[in-house]
């Protein structure tokens, strides 16, 4: 009675023309402190549409959970989102609102999942409790019912007798239990959208791919779209629609998952894929193809293109400027080698397998 | 191991860098080197202000027979309880003795016997900790226990029932207070010896057939600095009082030795006839508590993680 | 559960008995006869006797040893050379005084600190979190017999806004039915009196009450800046709860958690504090005994309530450990873990 059931909601989203659900422009979250300011995030730009998977992939410290908790506005001092930035949300833009109208969007609008199960719940109350305190932040619904709500979401998410794991704390769950009771948290609400930020990272191989097939699964039942923040191409190519390959704090690939990962544009994104091992080819026997350098630091971003110093196409122009997204093929990569469309259209003995 | 290396292979992100951080030389948790303690002081205004207020006791303790021209233990009938003057700055106590040089000589006693009892118990307590840390098993558990006892014994009564027996005394009270403090280092030590040597590297030397000993030690001092130094902040100024409330007792250092305590036992009868002696000696053991505490507090608040700036 | 907790009073009985068992021997090595020790300077020769059997000096050391643990298991602690009682009946009359004074005690810091720190953490780094840190760093460290002093020499003598000691002005009586001054008065249907007896209480307490303030504040701050940056406190924000409910609900409850701990030594601390106090306020509580005792050298007073007041520590942090144990599940699965 106090909200929608499934169904209604899943046949409502096809009809509708494609709209932007989730509009990131120029995002730039940086952290002031003293004298020093630090740019993780520098210019970060997507689109999200209902229904939609996008996959937000790059390594360990590019960027990727900032962004994401830019996008809840939970940045606390001395971060902060910069002037220019804008993050539009179903017609909203989310910088600069209040506090208040924030936690309206959180959990409502757009829920989200963390990488460590185990510490993100809290280890004193039992895990219905904290399902049930979601619903009740949004809804005036009694306690009662929340409580039956969250063992509903209990079994949505596939844990076996729901109404005795409901008084359960979370030590007493195991890792992927506790992945399937964070879903329950985040969904319980019905959020059109679902930041997962590496949500399957700190899980056995196994307990991964049921937690991602689950939430394949609920994706189609809810309708929802969901940014899936990872470092794990597997995943990526398993359940995205688009993908968009971050570094240094600005993205440098874009475009459907599909064409992204078969003809990768930007040389980031090559060497990304070249240094996961196949299975059966001569990559997996031989040595793990490596990227050579570190990651710069987002206390000082080299001028030109960030990537240059670790790039093996650099050439003079790579210093000078620092390239845009441009357009090559069907997707778009930040990197001069793009300039006049698709690297791999061009003469092949550019084209590195 | 398997599960990890499998996981790996998936991860773009480990491949993909080639340089991962080397650990070869002793490792140093942020901010408790000895440049951790520079820092500290460079940034952190409560332990500069505790600095200088420590420093200025230690001046005074050393330079007290040239800062004033009486004898702490002149007695001067004619002039008993006199008001603060020209020629007693602080007045006089109930023996005609000059008040401000019995605070500067006072300095002496305290802090000394600070730094005494503070050594007792660091020294004693740190060996003990290693001990147990290193050894672990039966003498690991043997001397936690002891210890937990003697921390199940409030210091004052401790010093109280030592009292009882050997009668009151200067040494007395340093013994108790020096048994008083050795669990707060015994602790200390031994979660410094139980942490490291879970490191890795500990365990990679250990599987060489080297002696970890050598590497724990050379480990744990670095380490090991600024909680040493906190804790000794806190064990200064916890003797220095006890000493105080001791000598307040009558139960402490004995006339004629000028001590903080001591001096402050007559006045709650003199409220009347010489307010002037209630509150020297007790500003005197407040600026020395405050000094020590701002010092650990300050270092403590700085080695704080979530205090310090985004890097 | 109960194995945990059945295990935990097993081992504060052990402390508890290295405690009784230090205390035996550093009594005997008083110089000279330990019986003319325990006996008052009027006591005859027949009387020492009568207390050198009672101590069983005439045994082996382990059967002396023995006979000690006998009598503390039956409450005997000996018999007041200065008083002429049995040291247990004059801690139990003292000790309501004593426990009066220690909770008016603990009732303020509660009441000051809780606030303050939660105030100090959630405005981090702002005017008033400073100005509270550099506060507690003063306040913690002054020795209490002089905070008790100058409270007695300025509010008392010289403002003379509170008396100048003891539980009731020296002309009021009132019959003692439990002790607790203020509750007798109530009892007896006169409220009047029980005002007095708060007045009365008012500046000692505060001046005990203060050191620990200043030091709870700290810890509940600290507690709770380090929940707030754990990772739940972060989830329970993402699904959209206030900023008030995530700090009281998920910040302040699982900060008090680790604070539940540190209750049993306080407790004990201020009873050894208000040994100073109670000296400086004239409180006829069991630190005010503790003290004459010492002075005239009344030793089965001063080994009596010294044991006293460990085995109290004993068992207070025991019971605090099961206590804890029930308020936060992840210890007890530990604790089962490794049993």
């Amino acid at each position: 009675m106090a909200y929608e059931t499934f169904s209604t909601r899943a046949c409502a989203s096809t009809d509708e023309a494609p709209v932007a659900l989730l509009s990131v422009r120029d995002l730039r979250t940086w952290f002031h402190g003293g004298s020093t300011v630090s740019r993780p995030v520098d210019g970060v730009s997507f689109e999200i549409e209902a229904g939609q998977t996008v996959g937000l992939i790059g390594e360990s410290g590019c960027g990727k959970s900032l962004t994401a908790l830019s996008i809840l506005g939970l940045i606390d001092p001395p971060g902060r989102i910069e002037q220019g930035s804008e993050i539009v949300f179903e017609g909203q833009d989310l910088v600069g609102l209040s506090e208040r109208d924030l936690e309206e969007v959180r959990g409502q609008g757009i829920g989200m999942i963390f990488q460590e199960p185990m510490t993100s719940l809290n280890p004193v109350s039992p895990v219905g409790a904290q399902i049930a305190e979601a619903v009740l932040a949004h809804r005036r619904v009694s306690r009662r019912s929340a409580w039956e709500r969250a063992v509903e979401m209990l079994r949505i998410v596939g844990i076996a007798a729901p109404e005795q794991r409901a008084s359960s704390y979370p030590h007493e769950l195991s890792g992927g239990m506790r992945q399937r009771v964070m879903i329950a948290t985040a969904l319980a609400c019905e959020p059109r959208l679902l930041i997962a930020d590496e949500p399957t990272t700190a899980l056995d191989v196994t307990i991964q791919a049921q937690i991602i097939s689950l939430m394949a699964e609920l994706q189609e039942r809810l309708g929802m779209a969901i940014l899936l923040i990872t470092h794990d191409i597997g995943v990526i190519a398993q359940v995205a629609d688009e993908v968009a390959v971050m570094y240094a704090g600005r993205i440098v690939e874009q475009g459907s998952a599909a064409t992204v990962l078969d003809g990768p544009e930007h040389p980031y994104t090559e060497a990304l894929l070249a240094s996961v091992p196949i299975l059966g080819t001569r990559a997996d026997t031989g040595a793990l193809r490596v990227i050579p350098g570190t990651v710069p630091s987002p206390l000082a971003w080299p001028g030109g293109c960030r990537f240059r110093a670790r790039c093996e196409y650099a050439f003079g122009r790579c210093a000078e400027e620092e390239p845009a997204l441009l357009p090559a093929g069907g997707q778009a990569a930040a990197c001069w080698l793009c300039e006049s469309g698709s690297r791999h259209a061009t003469a092949g003995e550019r084209h590195v397998v | 191991m398997s599960a990890r290396i499998t996981k790996r292979t998936h991860d773009a992100d480990e491949s993909a860098t080639a340089d991962a951080p080397q650990r070869s030389a002793p490792r140093r948790r942020i901010g408790t080197g000895p440049r951790g303690i520079v820092t500290a002081v460079r940034r952190s205004s409560n332990v500069r202000i505790g600095l200088l207020i420590v420093t200025a006791l230690f001046m005074a303790g050393l330079l007290a027979p040239f800062l004033t021209p009486y004898s702490p233990t002149d007695i001067d009938l004619a002039n008993t309880l006199q008001p603060p003057s020209a020629e007693h700055w602080l007045g006089t106590d109930e023996l005609g003795r000059d008040q401000m040089s019995r605070l500067l000589f006072g300095a002496r006693v305290s802090l000394v016997m600070g730094l005494l009892g503070v050594t007792i118990a660091a020294s004693a307590g740190a060996t003990l900790g290693l001990i147990a840390g290193y050894a672990g098993g039966f003498a690991d558990s043997l001397i936690m226990r002891a210890m937990d006892a003697i921390f199940a014994f409030p210091a004052l009564l401790l010093a109280l029932l030592v009292i009882s027996i050997t009668g009151p005394g200067i040494t007395q009270v340093l013994i108790a207070f020096g048994i008083a403090g050795i669990p707060f280092y015994a602790r200390l030590m031994r979660g410094m010896v139980l942490a490291i040597r879970q490191e890795e590297y500990v365990i990679a030397a250990e599987a060489l057939g080297g002696s970890p000993a050598r590497v724990i030690l050379l480990h744990i001092l670095p380490n090991a600095m600024t909680p040493l130094i906190i804790t000794t902040t806190m064990a200064m100024g916890l003797v220095i009082v006890g000493l105080a409330s001791l000598g307040f007792l009558g139960l402490g250092a004995q006339p004629p030795t000028p001590e903080w305590g001591a001096m402050l036992s007559g006045s709650q009868s003199r409220f009347f006839t010489a307010p002037w002696l209630l509150l020297s000696p007790g500003i005197a053991i407040v600026m020395a508590v405050v000094g020590y505490a701002l010092i650990g507090d300050g270092l403590r608040d700085f080695l704080d993680p979530r205090l310090r700036e985004y890097r | 559960m109960l194995r945990f907790g059945v295990n935990r009073l097993a081992s504060g009985f052990l402390t508890a008995l290295v405690v009784v068992t230090a205390t035996f021997f550093i009594v005997r090595l008083v110089p000279g006869d330990p019986a003319s020790a325990m006996a008052p300077p009027t006591a005859t020769p027949a009387q020492v006797d009568r207390i050198r059997e009672y101590l069983g000096l005439s045994e082996p050391i382990w059967a002396q040893y023995g006979i000690y643990l006998q009598h503390l298991a039956q409450f005997d602690f000996g018999t007041s050379i200065r008083t002429g009682q049995p040291v247990v009946e004059d801690l139990v009359s003292r000790l309501p005084a004593s426990i009066e004074l220690a909770l008016a005690a603990l009732i303020l810091e509660l009441l000051i600190a809780i606030p303050v720190g939660i105030v100090a953490a959630v405005r981090r780094a702002s005017a008033f979190d400073y100005v509270s840190r550099f506060t507690s760093s003063v306040i913690v460290g002054l020795p209490v017999f002089w905070v008790s002093l100058m409270f007695l020499w300025i509010f008392a003598f010289l403002l003379d806004l509170f008396p100048l000691g003891n539980r009731l002005d020296i002309q009021t009586s009132l019959t003692s039915v439990t002790g607790f001054v203020l509750v007798d008065a109530l009892l007896a249907g006169r409220p009047e009196v029980a005002l007095e007896a708060l007045h009365h209480l008012a500046l000692p307490a505060v001046a005990l009450a203060l050191p620990s303030i200043a030091f709870w504040t700290r810890l509940m701050r600290g507690s709770l800046l380090e929940v707030l940056g754990e990772d739940h406190v972060r989830a329970a924000r993402a699904k959209g709860l206030g900023r008030r409910q995530v700090v009281m609900r998920h910040g302040v409850r699982n900060a008090l958690n680790p604070m539940v701990t540190v209750f049993g030594l306080e407790l004990v601390s201020l009873l050894t504090a208000g040994v100073l106090v109670e000296i400086v306020f004239s409180w006829p509580g069991v630190g005010n005994y503790l003290f004459t005792s010492l002075q005239v050298r009344d030793y089965p007073v001063v080994q009596g309530t010294v044991i006293a007041i460990a085995l109290l520590y004993v068992t207070v942090n025991s019971i605090v450990d099961v206590v804890q144990a029930r308020l936060d599940p992840r210890i007890l699965a530990t604790m089962q873990a490794h049993a």
